[in-house]
């Protein structure tokens, strides 16, 4: 398989005469290096549930952030090169911030992801204009509540993006996203979508899951003072990650 | 220098540089006209707009003269009212140049909007882009007394009111223009009902008064304000249905 990828996988944006490009192809694999993360959508709101991986006692686990905030209610987690989201984060926050700034009104989730996804293709190996030399080797999911309600989009380096019910990326994603299939429904509560989360979770995870290696956000739909249905992004507190850790 | 008559040349030459002083710098020019005098990156074409919204409804008028120093009138259909989408409908006074300047702005914005976004922009939103738009203009302001009229996103007539730099107002009904300082009270009267005894019957906002309320608003600022005349355009947008536009004579002296 790798013989034939041999020659056209030197150029990024150099097609393979089957149709392949296969630096994204290899972009999209990177993301199955990273920690595991997963979104699921219910009628109260979205959550996301992220692994973080402590490589060594030494380090600070609060010190790791595996879900960002994008705005006050989107959020945002992320596998593969963590360094790489970095940038594609703060084009999500700079984008929330100028819808807001110039409409007076919080960004739909959609059109947060629609524009990170075109930046997720802005790369090149000319340094003329493009920003990036090579694809970026993270997948995220996109959380959040707008004016339709809770959404969940997940973008892939191609920059595809998919509205999902329920969605999983990183090394685990595809154990995961097996147990998510088997598990969701339609009419889930948060608390449950929590807890099912966790446990999957806990499941495909290799170390053993504790509040200090997992990291949860909900974000929940409600009514702002002008009357706009916007979400809400709430971090869980450890407190909170323990006892539903514990109740695991 | 106390110069004599033995040195004519002296005497000569001192008056003259004396007389080119004069000239370069009159005395009797006083602060204020030499201030006037300056070249003036504005001008001001006259002219009058105003909007009243309804419950589902709203109703915008403008005249469509283009005058010069109030008298001198140049151009008899200046269309002062632009209908920028399906719910949308700007109209603005001022300088003529920024006045089209403007509306080419938005219309780039709208255009851009439905590719980013793909969907109209609102009237809500594009009332808040304006408010940046001319506040990002803070020290060289579009000379504009803008007013944005449309259907909002709960289907409610919407009129919403601009200083040149964008301080923006949610009204009920608005003037802009050379005759804004008489439309204004006629409206408190007729459609705020604010200047009128609480005995008085007070007849409620249908569109049919709106339409009729501006009609005579316009013909009233005819009367008597010389920069406005020519034409009523007639504006009317309501929920649901396609906007709707028309022009009345007006007196044209």
């Amino acid at each position: 398989m790798f013989l034939t990828r041999s020659e056209y996988d030197r150029g990024v944006n150099t097609f393979s005469p089957e149709g392949r490009l296969f630096q994204v192809e290899y972009a999209i694999e990177a993301v199955k290096l990273g920690s595991t993360s997963i979104g699921i959508r219910t009628n109260e709101g979205v959550i996301l549930a992220a692994e973080k991986r402590i490589t060594s006692r030494l380090m600070v686990a609060e010190a790791i952030e595996k879900i960002s905030k994008v705005d006050k209610h989107i959020g945002v987690t992320f596998s593969g090169l963590i360094a790489d989201s970095r940038t594609l984060v703060e084009r999500a926050q700079i984008e929330a911030q100028n819808y807001w700034f110039t409409y007076n009104r919080q960004i739909k989730v959609e059109d947060v992801t629609q524009s990170v996804a075109n930046l997720a293709l802005q790369f090149g190996d000319d340094d003329a204009k493009a920003s990036m030399s090579r694809p970026f080797g993270v997948a995220m999911l996109f959380a959040g509540c707008d004016v339709d309600g809770p959404h969940l989009y997940h973008l892939d380096p191609s920059g595809t993006f998919i509205d999902c019910l329920a969605k999983s990326i990183g090394a685990a994603s595809d154990g995961a996203e097996q147990n998510l299939k088997e598990q969701y429904h339609e009419s889930m509560t948060l608390v449950e979508a929590e807890k099912v989360a966790l446990s999957i979770l806990k499941q495909v995870m290799e170390e053993k899951l504790t509040a200090a290696n997992v990291e949860v956000v909900t974000i929940t739909p409600y009514e702002d003072a002008k009357g706009q249905k916007t979400g809400l992004f709430t971090r869980l507190t450890k407190e909170q990650l323990e006892t539903l850790v514990g109740e695991l | 220098m106390t110069l004599s008559m033995d040195n004519p040349m002296a005497v000569m030459n001192a008056f003259k540089s004396a007389m080119s002083q004069v000239r370069a710098d009159p005395p009797w020019r006083d602060a204020a006209r030499k201030h006037g005098d300056r070249w003036n990156p504005y001008s001001f074409e006259g002219g009058s707009t105003a909007a009243i919204a309804g419950e589902d409804f709203v109703v915008v008028g403008s005249d469509t003269r283009m005058s010069q120093f109030e008298v001198n009138v140049m151009f008899r259909e200046a269309e002062k009212i632009h209908v920028l989408n399906d719910s949308i409908i700007l109209t603005t006074s001022g300088f003529y140049g920024d006045v089209l300047q403007l509306k080419r702005v938005l219309e780039s914005r709208l255009h851009k909007y439905r590719f980013d976004y793909r969907t109209d922009m609102t009237v809500d939103l594009c009332a808040e882009m304006l408010a940046r738009n001319l506040y990002y203009k803070r020290f060289f302001p579009y000379y504009t007394g803008a007013i944005l009229a449309g259907i909002d996103e709960k289907g409610r007539g919407a009129v919403f009111s601009y200083d040149p730099i964008g301080c923006i107002e949610r009204l009920q009904y608005s003037a802009s223009g050379a005759a804004e300082p008489m439309i204004i009270p006629f409206f408190d009267c007729q459609v705020g009902q604010v200047t009128v005894s609480k005995e008085t019957e007070k007849p409620a906002l249908t569109l049919e008064r709106a339409i009729s309320l501006v009609k005579d608003a316009f013909r009233v600022a005819a009367e008597r304000e010389t920069s406005t005349g020519d034409k009523i355009h007639l504006v009317v947008a309501a929920h649901g249905k396609p906007i709707h536009q028309e022009f009345l004579l007006l007196r044209e002296d």
